[in-house]
């Protein structure tokens, strides 16, 4: 007797399953992705939005001595000088002078690693090696890192430590997840994200042209959902394929490095680098003490001399003989050309080995795609592009979520499957936004001085999260859950305006006058967020008491009888 | 589909690196070209090796074509790890 043969589905029934599957699976961290990208690109705005208000400037220039600044915060702080300094100049990113330095965790393990620089530079002095020096217990690393604010124009330390960590805190939500291994984890999500794009490519071959603008508008919600999902699909395919083929490049080079480290450059990790253009130059601490350069000069120097605009500077080895000064910036008139010399302090010069001019095709090509990621090559008009192509796209996230439930709902199977995976999916989805305006009321009115300011931040966007799914689970109509978090998101940014007009207004206002933009177009923003959310929210109610309830939304109950 | 999404994802991404590998040793360009060609080009060709495990109806004819795809450049590898064909790694 011959088995029966398995039906076969064929090539686009099973991208449509396995689109689905695959979509459903990776929604929520894909939604986070997307939503904290998306507000990512204002990266700089955000963060003068939160911290110019608590420390207004008159102006953002050069005009104070960086070495005296860089001197000062060294003294105030108990800094490690075997790790890198950085400083962050003012300009489009910064408006303060920004130093990040890596910190001892106590006062006695800086005494503790004072006490062994000094017995090396005796042993140095008196002509002997370093490296002889044996210490049995030597005092750990820092681990901790401080980001000094200076004002730029007067000199004056701001802040010790930036408090300011919200949009610092969505950047990592959106290429980590704040996960441990998160880099990773997105990494795999991007990869099954691009092969999302290519089974949708598979599924909308051939209705590609001819669908290109259908919207049944006088439909059921699942037509709509569903015309909405692949017209958004379509029209921003190459900005999700650009996105899904970058970020895959940013998280999971790893799996790229490794079989060419072990089978084509024997293991050796310079090699690769160099190769790759990434080479980086590096100076064994030589235990000589010698005074450290003027910043303000070598800068000055170098600008003049590369027409470049020169936006940070690392120091490696601060305070010895063989530190090196890495200067890194754009040059003028370009977006994507960048400038990278290095100071020897041993030699007093840019010496020319550690400054060769080569084109290298591999590390241009990446960073033209890291420009091309963060839409850093143009003004904000692309940037705005960029994230309504992002909300967008999140907008296709929930059709899609809803697609799936509303084919479950009308099957009446598994009801609580379907109320897990629509409290994990949807609620986890839609919940992202309430978290975020959370997130920032509270980068707004938590106190300065607050211990652990950020991770409150952090937590409020956390439980938000939960409360949403937990929500989510237990609401039986999903068009009302989602009505339910926009009026919830309403309230909170609402809350939000009122504490910036009311207690900021005037810094606010002062701080437009004197050519700060970003503060106050980031409030004005965040009122439109709240006027849009109020509209969906009342569409979404109205709707609901309207013709469409029993068709799609409601979740049916199994009926006993 | 879990059957499809890990053995699809395992099969592609060792076609993806061994493919890569050979692309380095394979073509007469410059190493850094060569490099972003393996970088960027790898990572389409895994998803879409992917994509070919989840269109098709069984797990097991993609699987067939994949494992024979990489034992050819897995023994493509070998010549060159070993230096069989007297080239330099």
């Amino acid at each position: 007797m011959s088995r029966p043969k398995k039906k076969k589905k064929g090539a686009v029934r099973n991208a449509i399953d396995a689109h689905g599957w695959v979509g459903l699976v990776i929604s929520v961290p894909l939604f986070i992705v997307f939503w904290a990208g998306a507000i990512t690109l204002f990266y700089p705005e955000v963060q003068r939005w939160a911290s110019l208000p608590h420390f207004p400037l008159q102006a953002s220039d050069r005009s104070a001595g960086l070495s005296a600044a860089v001197d000062e915060a060294i003294a105030r702080n108990e800094f490690d000088p075997s790790r890198r300094l950085s400083i962050n100049l003012p300009g489009e990113y910064t408006p303060y002078l920004r130093i990040s330095m890596p910190v001892y965790d106590s006062p006695d393990i800086a005494a503790k690693a004072r006490a062994e620089r000094i017995l090396r530079r005796e042993t140095v002095s008196a002509g002997g090696d370093p490296k002889d020096v044996v210490i049995d217990d030597p005092a750990p690393r820092s681990r901790q890192w401080r980001n000094v604010l200076v004002d730029p124009g007067s000199g004056e330390i701001l802040t010790d430590n930036s408090p300011f960590k919200l949009a610092r805190f969505l950047d990592r939500l959106h290429y980590s997840l704040m996960l441990p291994q998160g880099l990773y984890i997105v990494g795999v999500m991007t990869f099954f994200f691009l092969v999302i794009v290519f089974t949708g490519i598979v599924i909308q071959f051939k209705n590609m042209i001819r669908n290109f603008f259908l919207y049944r508008h006088g439909k059921t919600l699942r037509y709509k959902m569903n015309d909405l999902h692949n017209v958004v699909g379509v029209i921003s395919l190459p900005y999700g394929l650009m996105y899904a083929l970058t970020g895959l490049m940013f998280n999971l080079s790893i799996v790229f490095q490794l079989p060419m480290l072990l089978f084509v450059f024997d293991g050796d990790r310079n090699a690769l680098a160099e190769a790759a253009g990434f080479g980086r130059a590096s100076q064994a601490v030589s235990y000589v003490e010698k005074p450290m350069p003027d910043l303000n000069v070598l800068l000055a120097q170098l600008e003049s001399q590369s027409n470049a605009k020169i936006r940070s500077i690392r120091i490696h080895n601060y305070g010895d003989q063989n530190a090196l000064i890495r200067f890194t910036g754009l040059e003028q008139g370009s977006f994507d050309s960048y400038i990278d010399r290095i100071y020897d302090h041993s030699v007093d010069a840019f010496p020319a080995h550690l400054n060769e001019d080569e084109t290298n095709i591999m590390s241009d090509g990446t960073s033209l795609l890291f420009s091309v990621h963060m839409g850093t090559f143009a003004g904000v008009d692309l940037r705005l592009i960029y994230f309504l192509l992002a909300m967008g796209f999140c907008a296709m996230i929930i059709a899609g979520n809803v697609l799936w439930i509303a084919k479950r709902n009308k099957k009446q199977e598994y009801p609580k499957t379907l109320r897990v995976t629509r409290g994990l999916t949807l609620g986890g989805c839609v919940g992202v936004v309430p978290a975020t305006a959370l997130a920032f009321l509270l980068e707004r009115v938590l106190p300065l001085r607050l211990e652990g300011r950020d991770d409150w931040v952090m937590w409020g966007f956390g439980l938000m999260l939960l409360l949403s799914v937990v929500f989510a689970f237990f609401n039986g109509s999903y068009k009302r859950f989602i009505a339910h978090a926009c009026c919830f998101s309403v309230v909170i940014l609402a809350m939000l305006v009122l504490v910036d007009v009311l207690w900021f207004g005037t810094t606010l206002a002062g701080l437009w006058v004197q050519g700060f933009h970003q503060p106050l177009a980031v409030t004005a923003s965040l009122a439109m967020c709240l006027a849009a959310l109020a509209y969906t929210a009342f569409r979404l109610l109205a709707g609901e008491s309207g013709e469409e309830k029993p068709a799609m939304l409601a979740v049916k109950q199994p009926q006993h009888s | 589909m879990w059957a499809k999404t890990l053995i699809g994802f395992l099969v592609s991404l060792l076609l993806y690196a061994s493919v890569a590998v050979n692309v380095l040793h394979l073509l007469p360009l410059p190493q850094d070209i060569l490099l972003l060609i393996a970088f960027v080009g790898g990572f389409l060709f895994w998803g879409v090796a992917m994509t070919v495990f989840y269109c098709a109806d069984s797990l097991w004819r993609p699987l067939c074509y994949g494992l024979a795809l990489l034992t050819v450049s897995a023994g493509v590898n070998c010549l060159f790890y070993f230096n069989v064909l007297g080239v330099a790694v």
